[in-house]
């Protein structure tokens, strides 16, 4: 069963990775690109536990960053960031989903608020509002979809594991 | 403090992510590709293409299964068309080549205003919506240096700012900190182009502004690049003037919109060199 459950990660990472930075940036609507890499670590995290979010987070936001921005680093601490608050408001796996979800887009819109507060603070120039209401709400709502995805595909293999934390 | 210790995993995670955050302020404005970051880029670059690719084709696919028999029926007279004007083209480029043979003859010893181009499709795009980067397939293999253009045929693109051996990295026009040369074509009146105007949420164009102040500027003006900067070539198509800035407007002069698809670019041209 652990066996399972590692193989499901590492292949929802890899599926992550490539659909944050090939296949969605293509392929949405509206131009409203979920963080996918988000939702698999905070499922992670709720499902499993935070040492496996911690791995995806901080390997993934690397992984990511490399790929595609300027700020090396900035992706893995907003991710760790992410899951040890996470961690804090949401201790029980058995959470109901009403809950757990909604905690994801919180999580999400935290992370694109400071995201663009370090955009600012490069020089990048944006209507805030605008893009609060039109670019981030959107999108942290559809990461935390994301989230409830992964949330379903972990569940299962729960059966038999024992949280680390 | 103690509590914290017991807990290793929510301490590790906070170090962890103090530390990328170091990185992080380590890494902004730099202009260099660090050896990992190149090998890791260049072991995925073909993976990528190939979800690229992968993803195209399902996207083509949806496409071709719900289009309706009468979208069908235009597309094959649009081909029809298209293969008219494929046609007329042959015959213009007759007459372009007739004609630079006329010109060489004519003024041999100017040189002409073409460029050494390299084709390079886009690999991926910025993950923040607020920096507008994207990557590219070639690096300081085929010759790609920093502070290089990057065109297509509808203008400018932006420039090179990161290079790897088989990458780089290019900040668009979308990039509020982009700043190029320009001239109004019609005029010959240079000034500066650069920064967004943005309207609920869109970005509608880009700023022109250190006009002369008699410039006779008119919606429509084409704008090229100056050659100013060292950066991008003189005479590159920019744009057209989409509208004039009321004269209260301190902070510039027209707006300027680019015809360049930054949402749907795939491939661009890197200009390597003047010919001649």
């Amino acid at each position: 069963m652990a066996l399972k459950k590692y193989l499901v990660l590492i292949l929802s990472f890899v599926a992550a990775l490539f659909l944050d930075t090939a296949v969605l940036p293509r392929w949405n609507l509206f131009h409203l690109v979920p963080f996918v890499m988000l939702a698999v670590m905070l499922a992670a995290d709720h499902v499993f536990s935070l040492q496996d979010a911690i791995l995806i987070g901080a390997l993934g936001g690397l992984l990511e960053d490399i790929l595609c921005e300027n700020m090396i680093g900035l992706t893995s601490a907003l991710c760790l960031a992410a899951a040890v608050l996470f961690r804090g408001v949401i201790r029980d796996r058995d959470s109901k989903l009403f809950l757990v979800v909604p905690c994801f887009a919180l999580m999400a819109l935290g992370v694109e608020l400071i995201r663009a507060l370090a955009a600012w603070g490069i020089g990048m120039r944006f209507g805030f509002v605008n893009a609060l209401l039109y670019g981030m709400l959107p999108r942290a709502a559809l990461t935390g979809l994301w989230g409830l995805l992964f949330t379903a595909l972990f569940r299962p293999l729960l059966k038999g594991q024992v949280d680390a934390v | 403090m103690k509590k914290l210790w017991r807990n290793r995993p929510v301490l590790i995670a906070l170090l962890s992510a103090a530390l990328f955050l170091v990185l992080a302020a380590l890494t902004v404005g730099r202009r260099t590709a660090s050896r990992a970051e190149d090998m890791f880029s260049t072991a995925v670059l073909p993976v990528q293409e190939a979800v690229t690719g992968v993803t195209d084709a399902v996207t083509d696919f949806f496409t071709r299964v719900f289009y309706p028999s009468a979208i069908q029926q235009e597309n094959e007279r649009l081909t029809k068309l298209v293969a008219a004007y494929e046609r007329r083209l042959i015959l213009y480029e007759a007459m372009e080549q007739e004609n630079a043979r006329l010109s060489e003859l004519l003024d041999y010893t100017s040189a002409n205003g073409s460029f050494y181009f390299m084709t390079a499709s886009v690999t991926a795009k910025n993950l923040n919506p607020y920096v507008d980067t994207i990557t590219i397939r070639g690096g300081s293999r085929s010759g790609i240096t920093e502070q290089m253009a990057a065109v297509t045929a509808k203008g400018i693109v932006g420039r090179v700012i990161e290079v790897g051996a088989t990458y780089s990295k290019i900040r668009t026009m979308q990039n509020e900190d982009m700043r190029i040369s320009v001239m109004v074509e019609r005029t010959r009146d240079e000034g500066m182009l650069g920064g967004l105007i943005i309207e609920n949420g869109q970005m509608i164009g880009l700023k022109l502004y250190y006009l002369p102040k008699d410039a006779d500027l008119q919606v429509g003006d084409t704008i090229v690049t100056s050659g100013l900067g060292g950066i991008f070539p003189k005479g590159l198509y920019v744009g057209k003037v989409a509208f004039l800035a009321e004269e209260s407007n301190g902070e510039y002069d027209a707006c300027v919109i680019s015809e360049v698809d930054f949402e749907h670019l795939e491939e661009v041209l890197v200009i390597l060199g003047g010919e001649g």
